[in-house]
Order: structure tokens, then C-alpha cells, then sequence
């Protein structure tokens, strides 16, 4: 009986770690101008993520973002950058992370920036299994595998659609500037 | 025995920590854009925390604050304006493509300042927002059936994103074009009026020359 429950709060322990670990992480958000924005992201194992910014609306799409461990080294950063950025990095120190956005070069303009943070390991990318939190420790069965083979290519597809709209959206937001002159 | 499994699985769920948050003041406003396209499911996840100067450390706000979410479609007209406690979750479908705007700001009395608060955040769009435990559970889905289940939605997600691309060009296009016209008919005016004014100068000399008995 307590090996039994012992058992099953294993189980459910591990599904926790497996699910507050989503891997993508995507969001946009308004940086005002004279304004620095940050978030924090704590990173719990030592892999290899990617992480894509870039300045969607306003002033000359450029702004400035560093990245700092947690023991406060600079990792990356960058400024005024104008261009989609992409990188990638290890977390090799296991802690909060932390990605920051700044605008305190621009006395008028608010930024529309958005970022996205995804790990590079193929073992930690989402497996229909894990989307669905149904990740019973069993081995995939032919069909199964089949079925995964086409979610990593719908998931490729989805990921060029959505550098795809990103530049739409430079591009549309520029010309409802241009419209509004 | 059941009753204790339902209570530890429910504990895990409300313990799980999002692993992206930010920082802002009591009586601060942050806004988060998301683009999406028509008849989409959107789900928010969000807990927030108060820095305590005694324990110099976030911890979970006291009863009585909780967050106001509001959501603002592409017209700007407000489709959810709700106030959740410290700890909320939050979804809305889209019934019009466009980018919608949604809005955290706690419901805090201070006037202004105030302390500081941490917002742990998710943001789910399309079919990443659907909870497929639940779903198998409700249609009675045979692993093989939710996975084929799990896919058809990512595949309409993604033709849902397309025809947004669609609309979008037309959006573009059209404003492209009125632009176009606008800026068109400006230089005509301007024109028109640099003419005008040449010809009445010319005119006005005329009668100025003519008056002074030069000519």
C-alpha cells in the first residue's frame, strides 16, 4: 500500500517537472520609450536554447537587450539592433536568466518587441505526447513514430509561417505609418 | 484512496510554477499583443507574487489583491474584462483575425507606485492551448485516435494562419493603395496651388506695373 503510493507520487512528480516545462515560449509586448522591460526565465537543466527578438512597430526598429546568468555575466548582448535577432545559448548555470529589453535610447517612440525562447535539444522538444501530457513511459509504437514524423514537419511548417508573419507585420505596420502621415 | 490521488494531482497543478515571469509596479498596467488569426482558442496562465521587505524575498499576495485581465480585440472593444486572484487562468476564441491586446494590471487602492510585484506568465495560442488529457478523457479517445486528434488541430491551426496571411495582404494592399491615392491627389492640390499662386503674382505685377505707368 505505501509502495504503491510511493510509486504513484513518483509518477506524478515526474509528469509535474515534465509539465512546467513547456519549450516554447512565445510573447509580444510594448516597451515605452525611456523604458527598460526584463524577464526573468529560471532555466533547470543545462541545454542549449534559442532564443529570436525583434522590434515588430516603432521608431527605426532598433532596440537594445542583454542577456544576464545568474550570476550576473553578461551572456549576450547587443545594441540597437535592428535586424530579427537570433542566438543561441547554454544554460550553464542553472537559475533565472535574465532577458533585457531596453529603450532608453528613443525619446518618443514605443517599441513593440516580441521574443521567442525554445530549447535546441531535440529531447526536449514537444513530442505530440508531451503536448498532450499523456507521457506514459512506454516506447513508441510504428504508428505512433509515424504520427510524430509528421507533427516535426508541421511544427517546421508552423515555425516558417510564423517568421513569415512577423515580417508581414513589419512591413503592414510600417505602411499604416506611412498612411497615417 | 481515490480522494487522496485527485487531492495530490490537484496540489502538483496548482504548485506548477511558470517559469516566465516579470516585474511591475502595484498600479502598473503591462500589455501583451498577440496576432492571431480567426476562431482561435487563446488561454492565459498567470500567478502573481508581492516582494515582502521583511523576508526581502516575492511571496504570494495577501488576500484581497488579485488582477485585472482585459482583452481588447483588433477593433479595440474589450471582450473579457475580468478580475482574477492571485493565481488565474483565463481564455477567450477570437471571433475576428487581428491582433488583440491583453492587459494585466492588479487592483491594487494605492494611488500610484506601490510595491513591486512579480507576474509569472503563459501564454497559449491555437491548438498549444488545448488540454488533450482532458479532451481524451471527454470523447473517450484511444491514444492512437487523440494523437491523429492532436495533429488535425495543429493542421487547421496552421491553415488558419494562412488564410489570416490572406486577409492580412488585402488589409495591406488596400492600404497601400489608399496611400497611393491620397498622396496622389495631394500633389495635384499642390500643384495646382503653386499655379494658381504664379498666375495671380503674375497678374497683381501686371496691374502693379501697369499703375505705376512703367510699361
Amino acid at each position: 500500500m505505501l509502495k504503491l503510493l510511493i510509486n504513484v507520487s513518483i509518477i506524478f512528480l515526474s509528469f509535474e517537472i515534465i509539465l512546467s516545462d513547456k519549450s516554447a515560449i512565445k510573447l509580444t509586448f510594448e516597451v515605452e520609450n525611456n523604458e527598460q522591460f526584463c524577464l526573468f526565465h529560471k532555466f533547470n537543466n543545462s541545454i542549449e536554447y534559442m532564443f529570436k527578438y525583434g522590434v515588430l512597430k516603432g521608431g527605426y526598429l532598433d532596440i537594445d537587450f542583454f542577456l544576464e546568468s545568474p550570476i550576473g555575466k553578461r551572456v549576450y548582448s547587443g545594441s540597437k539592433i535592428r535586424k530579427l535577432d537570433v542566438f543561441n545559448f547554454q544554460s550553464t548555470q542553472i537559475g533565472v536568466y535574465k532577458f533585457c529589453f531596453s529603450n532608453s535610447f528613443s525619446t518618443i517612440s514605443h517599441k513593440v518587441v516580441f521574443f521567442e525562447l525554445r530549447p535546441l535539444d531535440p529531447r526536449y522538444i514537444d513530442t505530440l505526447r508531451k503536448e498532450s501530457d499523456t507521457n506514459i513511459p512506454f516506447a513508441f509504437t510504428s504508428h505512433e513514430n509515424s504520427l510524430e514524423k509528421i507533427h516535426k514537419f508541421m511544427e517546421t511548417v508552423s515555425e516558417i509561417q510564423i517568421f513569415h508573419k512577423h515580417e508581414k507585420t513589419i512591413g503592414s505596420n510600417f505602411a499604416e505609418i506611412i498612411s497615417q502621415r | 484512496m481515490k480522494i487522496f490521488l485527485i487531492t495530490l494531482v490537484s496540489l502538483l497543478y496548482l504548485n506548477t510554477v511558470h517559469s516566465l515571469y516579470f516585474h511591475i509596479r502595484e498600479t502598473e498596467r503591462k500589455c501583451f499583443i498577440e496576432e492571431v488569426p480567426d476562431e482561435t482558442l487563446v488561454v492565459g496562465k498567470y500567478k502573481v507574487q508581492i516582494f515582502d521587505k521583511d523576508a526581502n524575498d516575492y511571496l504570494p499576495t495577501p488576500h484581497g489583491i488579485g488582477m485585472h485581465v482585459e482583452i481588447k480585440d483588433p477593433e479595440e472593444k474589450i471582450i473579457l474584462s475580468k478580475l482574477y486572484s492571485s493565481e488565474g487562468r483565463f481564455s477567450f476564441t477570437t471571433h475576428m483575425p487581428g491582433e488583440h491586446v491583453i492587459c494585466l494590471y492588479s487592483n491594487s487602492t494605492a494611488w500610484f507606485g506601490g510595491g513591486n510585484l512579480r507576474v509569472h506568465l503563459d501564454i497559449e495560442v491555437g491548438e498549444h492551448a488545448v488540454d488533450y488529457n482532458e479532451l481524451a478523457g471527454k470523447e473517450k479517445l484511444t491514444e492512437l485516435q487523440l494523437r491523429v486528434r492532436q495533429l488535425i488541430d495543429q493542421v487547421e491551426q496552421i491553415s488558419k494562419e494562412q488564410n489570416y496571411q490572406r486577409f492580412r495582404e488585402e488589409r495591406f494592399r488596400a492600404t497601400s493603395e489608399s496611400t497611393n491615392q491620397r498622396v496622389f491627389w495631394w500633389s495635384i492640390a499642390q500643384l495646382s496651388v503653386l499655379v494658381a499662386t504664379g498666375l495671380w503674382q503674375m497678374r497683381h505685377l501686371k496691374k502693379f506695373f501697369e499703375a505705376k505707368k512703367l510699361v
